[in-house]
């Protein structure tokens, strides 16, 4: 006698499939004895279906979950032998009953089978063939993503559960269960189920031969109920975690529920660092609702206790492996890496195939490239040598910058990046005589960075790499740029002479060999920003998003190099969003085409407000005009805005104007006129900022100085580069009217591509510039040494003389290093110290020396030369004695009074932690905006 | 760059409509001219440094020190106008400090024999002068303010002529000073005279002719590189044949100047006196100097006949021996040597005159009132070198502050005059009104059995003290 199979079909608003599901069930070779069809009050026609095909539908309340349905539904089975779950979104292959049973009949000992799962309606992926649960609660099926089904995996064998869709189960074993645990409404019942009978002593099989097409509406979010609600994902999560806990061996649920914890705010961080914010949540709530009910998870343990009678199946090897969410991890950092690189596979053809245009593929290379090595193929290009030579040889002009480097505007890099993490922190610093102004900006990428490789380095690694960097990321934005004009992009050696070009800017405006770091770091950024910026110009809304973060993020470091950048973006924005609105107002209002730009220009605004907002307070936003570094700035003047140099510094001159007479010819071409107006659209908002700051001078405490326009003479360069290279594509790739045009062209690029040759002859042989190893302060070592030992052990360093006037300095602890040059050039000086150093050094009085502890100065130095005059004075004071100096040519007196503890100090207000923290947040936010969307929307 | 429809397209067909010059044609002409435009207004002012001189006010304080004396020497003081009791003389060696009684325009004495130092608080700070004086051959050299270096050109450091340098250190701490001495040869290094330190209220002499024995004459530049120095030169030529031994103070050379006005030739009294007349420049420069002496009389400036340009070598010292020419125009109405340099240099005209040494220091004369100590003897004063037309008024002085004559020269530009004092003059004030004037006394005086001539020249008594301007600067 055959056994009785009897068909149970749970059914909610699955009118979509059911016909498809019913002539599943009824083409059956093996056919069903029977089948009991629930419907949960379904809107559409299902119970009209099923009625028709299967006679008498039960009705159940429209929140019935699943395993109460089937509860509902076992009621009406009656005495048959097996029941087969079904639901209303899948559907039977005519052999799935057949092959099910055979498996029954070959293995006594089963007492569950499942068949294969594939999609619905590819029909070809692999959806489960058993499933079971990893440590951290995730669904595993074995497979690959989006497997095809080509028999690989067509061997009965032992698993751990099987998807409740097609499940063939003895009626008796769903009865002594108690059917599906209720707390599971639609997902993870099933795994549960099958831990459950395991751990019973029922064994699972799941029969490969026996497949089931299924839509997994529910999952994925196809088909909403009142049960899953819009959180899916909390439902997954929360049936997880439940399952885990509720059948976890005693002896490991500590563990678990510890491990599940910590888990759960890992994949929160995950979820949150690819903006899932609503699965994170999800994730969190999962954890909430069931930890807050430990009585719930308590009652189920007690519960499936009860129910063990038999001896269990061993579940061991039925569960995924322990390192299986390892590798879940790493797959998901390379998914991040690899959509982040992908990124940039370009705006210029997105934008073709966005238009509809045909896309096509080039291959100038060699067409037997295949064939040859990379390193032969490397040898045999001529551009690729070529720039291989300029990065040695710009790596040659670089020399100075390796290992320690100071001079110029750059001081010496601290000892320790822990000292940039400090500065950085303070809201009071220990220099001068103390003073609120913040930290620069800047000083936070520096000490992420000198935290990795040490300050020392880092700032030789910003100075080494600048040109080589700035070479490589000019390369990639102008062939961008090239290939939106054309679909070839431009010839690669036209590449090369750009990016020379380009790269030699900071060098041959004498930023590097003046060490205005500020400059050259913004140098080296600006290529990848521009490269960011030009996907505002993307087709798709989402990328633009992107962009805009990006920039943003680029610009905030950009402007924490060079103030002047902001101002710059801001203008240049007006004159961009002008244009924007002259040309086609109505895509302007498109909030996905002004968002992204604006993004860009607020994200500086909120990331630097540790830096901004104490600035204004303290009244010396005076830093906002200025390049970082030394005071005070090189004094630019018309003929060195056009030809970028700053001051005195820097290549000859005729280079600059070569670039200029280019750029101006640029314009002359038709074919490419309108980029080349965007790049004089981007000088030109340069040249007004330019124009007004260089009206102002400023008179600080210490020095009169002009603003710092190092950053506007590179981008003004910069634009005029990209000018000419966009010109020379165009008309190199349109050879025109007649053969002395270009020839004529030819020649004129001949012309230009000297001028970086001759840029790079001038840097490998000028390199070094002002910058040297170390910088003589004329401070004798053991001074130093004491000054050290905390920063009421200050030296007081006086320079000049009677007739010219004598001005003082306080240097403390390791002197001014690289961060503190711009607290110290906007400081306020001590008004009472500066009175005090005039009596000191005007005539020789009994208690002139006497408040000098209370200034926190142990020491006095008369730097070389000497005037005589202030040094008798200082001779004949009382409480002062002579100190041996560095040289007989300077002077130095120790202050015979002990030091006073305290006198000056460093602190770090609460306000600024706050403001600090905030920061970091931000920080995180706007990475998290700047990540690609690509991974969206996986599962995880 | 934010708009994402490209362009190029649009442009193309506006630039085919004839007659219609396109936008992008206006654009590429308007851009690169507003650019270049807004460039151009950038004409930074040059950054001018704002004007640093120092402050001068009146001193508060005032340090004298005064050289060692040889024999019977006198210290002699005056606050000038100021009564103030507020001057005090402090004897090096442990003797306790006398105050000065200052009475307007008195010269009290002291006969304080070592080195000594004077301090003048408050008002007399801005007045107080002192020097001291040997009757016997007579000789004077004045009481210096301590300053950080001190020239001295025509030192002796051989048999004919032979000088000590006297180092004193006020202070109750130490001090240190360098001492370059260039010879005609070049300059000289003299181990022992680099790094000499003296503790706190010391005098160090440092007999040249022991340090750096040589013959011919040294050019001297003293550095304190630390505390405070008064420096002071004794200078001796040794008795040759019949003529006895001669001293005298070599007064400190100003700074290196080129030009140069050594006022106050002596003349010979005995007519079978055989005078010798050297005049010494030194060049611490590292170029070749060449030098024009000139007459100075009362109303012109020559060169006389005879009188050829010097060549002196770099970092060297040359000498002249002037007797024959010098001798000829003292009695033609000279009253001192104009040395005119192609770079700054350092002079002295050292002569023996009836067997006494005499230098012939460089004055500088001013626009304000011009004061010296006059020994006692018989004393001429030597005005010279008027800056424009206007008078001089010289007021002398006895010792009891009593007003002895005043006397109205009338000057002209580049004119001078003579004038003899008062016997008992001990106090010359010469105040110039609407010129400036330069002006020395020269004093003769008889003193057991022997005759002996000082020249003094007068030196401008406005005496501030420096306030620099001190203000914050930059660190290096």
């Amino acid at each position: 006698m055959s056994a009785t199979v009897v068909a149970l079909l749970v059914s909610h608003d699955g009118a979509r499939w059911l016909p498809t599901v019913i002539d599943g069930i009824r083409s059956q070779r093996r056919p069903v004895d029977r089948v009991v069809a629930v419907d949960t009050t379904s809107r559409d026609a299902s119970p009209e279906l099923l009625s028709e095909a299967f006679g008498p539908v039960i009705t159940a309340h429209g929140s019935t979950s699943y395993p109460a349905a089937v509860r509902i539904g076992l009621e009406h089975v009656g005495d048959a032998d097996w029941v087969w779950l079904l639901h209303d979104d899948s559907t039977p292959d005519p052999g799935a009953l057949e092959a099910l049973l055979a498996a029954a009949d070959a293995d006594l000992g089963a007492d569950i089978l499942g068949p294969k799962l594939r999609e619905w309606p590819s029909l070809r992926r692999l959806l489960e063939l058993g499933v079971t649960i990893s440590g951290t609660g995730r669904r595993e099926t074995g497979l690959e993503r989006g497997e095809y089904d080509q028999g690989q995996h067509d061997d009965v064998r032992s698993v751990l559960a099987v998807n409740t869709a097609g499940m063939l189960v003895r009626r008796s074993v769903l009865e002594e269960l108690g059917g599906l645990d209720e707390q599971m409404p639609i997902f993870g019942n099933d795994i549960d189920f099958g831990w459950r009978a395991a751990a019973a002593g029922h064994r699972t099989l799941v029969v490969p031969q026996a497949v089931v097409f299924h839509v997994e509406a529910a999952h994925r979010g196809v088909r909403r109920t009142p049960l899953t609600g819009r959180h899916i994902h909390y439902q997954e999560r929360r049936a997880a975690l439940y399952t885990l806990l509720a059948n976890a061996s005693t002896r490991s649920l500590p563990w678990r529920v510890v491990r599940l914890a910590l888990g759960t705010l890992v994949r929160m961080l995950g979820l949150l660092a690819v903006r899932q914010v609503g699965q994170a949540l999800d994730e969190l709530a999962a954890l909430v609702s069931l930890y807050g009910s430990p009585r719930l998870v308590l009652r189920a343990r007690k519960e499936r206790r009860q129910r063990q009678r038999r001896e269990p199946v061993d579940t061991q090897p039925l569960l995924a492996p322990w390192w299986l969410p390892y590798r879940h991890g790493l797959d998901f950092l390379g998914d991040l890496a690899a959509a982040a690189t992908n990124q940039a596979a370009d705006v210029a053809e997105r934008r073709r195939i966005a238009t509809g245009r045909p896309v096509r593929t080039f291959d100038d290379e060699d067409p037997w490239a295949e064939e040859q090595g990379a390193l032969a193929r490397f040898f045999t290009n001529p551009v690729a040598i070529a720039g291989m030579v300029f990065v040695l040889l710009a790596l040659v002009g670089a020399r100075e910058a390796f290992g320690t480097v100071v001079g110029g505007a750059l001081s010496p890099a601290p000892s320790t990046a822990g000292q940039w993490w400090q500065l950085y922190a303070e809201s009071h610093h220990a220099l001068g005589q103390g003073t609120d102004v913040p930290a620069p900006a800047y000083v936070l990428p520096l000490a992420l960075l000198g935290s990795l490789v040490g300050p020392t380095s880092a700032i030789s690694l910003l100075l080494v790499l600048a040109v080589p960097l700035a070479f490589w990321g000019v390369w990639r934005f102008l062939r961008v740029v090239g290939r939106l004009l054309d679909e070839e992009g431009p010839p690669a050696w036209l590449l090369f002479v750009g990016s020379a070009a380009y790269a030699l800017i900071p060098a041959s405006s004498g930023a590097w060999g003046l060490g205005r770091l500020g400059v050259v770091v913004v140098a080296t950024l600006l290529p990848w920003l521009a490269h960011t910026a030009l996907g505002f110009a993307d087709p798709d809304p989402d990328r633009r998003w992107r962009a805009g973060w990006r920039t943003g993020l680029l610009l905030t470091v950009a402007a924490a190099f060079a103030p002047v950048a902001y101002a710059f973006a801001l203008v240049l924005a007006a004159l961009v969003i002008g244009a924007g609105f002259w040309i086609s107002p109505r895509a302007m209002k498109d909030r996905s085409v002004w968002g992204p730009p604006a993004a860009t220009l607020v994200t500086p605004v909120v990331l630097l407000v540790p830096w901004w907002l104490p600035l204004l307070w303290t009244g010396s936003a005076t830093g906002l005009a200025l390049d970082i570094g030394r005071l005070p700035m090189a004094t630019v003047t018309f003929t060195d805005l056009v030809t970028g140099h700053l001051g005195d510094a820097g290549a000859p001159a005729f280079l600059g104007l070569a670039l200029l007479a280019v750029a101006v010819l640029a314009l002359v071409p038709a074919a490419t006129r309108v980029p080349v107006l965007v790049c004089w659209i981007v000088a030109l908002a340069a040249a007004v900022v330019a124009l007004a700051l260089g009206l102002v001078t400023f008179d600080l405490p210490a020095v009169t100085t002009k603003a710092g326009l190092g950053f506007l003479v590179l981008v003004i360069q910069a634009a005029f580069v990209v000018a000419a290279v966009i010109a020379a594509q165009g008309a190199w790739r349109r050879p025109s009217r007649s053969g002395w045009w270009r020839r004529g062209l030819v020649a004129l690029v001949a012309v230009a591509s000297v001028a970086p040759l001759v840029g790079l002859g001038w840097f490998v042989v000028n390199g070094p510039g002002e910058l040297e190893d170390v910088r003589d302060s004329g401070i004798p070592a053991y001074m130093h040494q004491s000054a050290g030992l905390g920063p009421s052990h200050g030296i007081l360093v006086i320079e000049g003389d009677v007739d010219t006037g004598l001005s003082w300095t306080v240097q403390r602890e390791d002197g001014l290093t690289v961060g503190e040059d711009e607290i110290v050039g906007l400081m306020t000086p001590d008004a009472d110290l500066d009175r005090d150093v005039k009596t000191l050094v005007s005539a020789p009085e009994e208690d002139a020396a006497a408040t000098l502890p209370g200034h926190g100065i142990a020491f006095i130095v008369l730097s070389d030369p000497v005037d005589g005059n202030v040094a008798s004075v200082l001779d004949a004071t009382t409480g002062l004695e002579g100190a041996s100096a560095d040289d007989r040519s300077t002077r130095a007196w120790r202050v015979t009074d002990g030091v006073e503890r305290g006198a000056v100090e460093a602190e770090t207000a609460w306000w600024r932690i706050v403001m600090l923290v905030m920061q970091g947040l931000l920080i995180l936010v706007v990475l998290v905006l700047c990540v690609p969307s690509h991974i969206r929307g996986e599962r995880t | 760059m934010t708009d994402p429809t490209p362009r190029p397209a649009r442009a193309g067909r506006r630039s085919d409509t004839r007659r219609r010059v396109s936008p992008t044609a206006v654009l590429a002409v308007v851009l690169p001219v507003l650019t270049v435009g807004a460039l151009a207004l950038v004409q930074p002012a040059e950054v001018d440094s704002p004007g640093r001189a120092a402050e001068q006010v009146p001193p508060t304080r005032v340090d004298l020190v005064c050289p060692e004396g040889v024999e019977d020497s006198v210290l002699a003081f005056t606050g000038g106008s100021q009564t103030d009791d507020g001057a005090v003389l402090n004897p090096l060696g442990g003797s306790d400090p006398t105050p000065l009684e200052l009475k307007p325009n008195a010269v009290p004495e002291s006969d304080e024999q070592g080195p000594a130092w004077a301090r003048g608080s408050g008002p007399v700070a801005a007045e107080l002068i002192g020097s001291r004086y040997v009757e016997r051959g007579l000789a004077s050299a004045p009481c210096v303010q301590p300053r950080p270096e001190y020239w001295f050109t025509g030192v002796g450091a051989g048999a004919e002529h032979s000088s000590t340098l006297a180092l004193t250190n006020p202070d109750p701490g130490p001090a240190v000073a360098d001492v370059t001495v260039w010879a005609g040869t070049g300059p000289i290094d003299v181990p022992g005279l680099r790094g000499i330190s003296l503790p706190g209220g010391e005098t160090q002499r440092l007999e040249l002719g022991s340090v750096v024995p040589r013959r011919g004459e040294l050019l001297l530049h003293v550095v304190v590189s630390r505390g405070r120095l008064g420096a002071a030169l004794a200078d001796e030529i040794p008795s040759i044949g019949a003529r006895e031994a001669t001293s005298a103070w070599l007064p400190a050379s100003p700074e290196p100047a080129t030009e140069s006005l050594l006022l106050g030739l002596v003349p010979s009294a005995d007519r079978a006196d055989e005078p010798s007349d050297r005049l010494v420049i030194g060049n611490p420069g590292t170029s070749e100097v060449r030098a024009e002496l000139r007459m100075v009389t009362e109303d012109a400036v020559f060169v006389p006949e005879g009188l050829e340009e010097v060549r002196i070598a770099p970092e060297s010292i040359e000498n002249v021996t002037l007797t024959e020419t010098l001798r000829r125009q003292i009695e033609e109405g000279a009253l001192g040597v104009l040395v005119t340099a192609s770079d700054p240099v350092t002079a002295t005209l050292r002569s023996v005159v009836d067997g006494d040494l005499v230098h012939s220091p460089v004055a500088t004369g001013g626009d304000a009132a011009l004061t010296a100590l006059v020994p006692p003897g018989a004393a001429r004063l030597v005005l010279a070198r008027a800056g424009g037309a206007g008078v001089a008024v010289v007021t002398s002085y006895d010792e009891n502050g009593r007003q002895l004559q005043e006397k109205r020269v009338e000057l002209s530009d580049g004119s001078g005059g003579e004038l003899k004092l008062p016997g008992d003059t001990r106090l010359v004030r010469v105040t110039p009104r609407r010129t400036d004037v330069t002006a020395a006394v020269v004093v003769r005086a008889e003193a057991r059995r022997t005759s002996g001539t000082t020249v003094v020249p007068l030196e401008q008594l406005v005496r501030y003290a420096l306030i620099p301007d001190v203000r914050p600067g930059l660190p290096r």
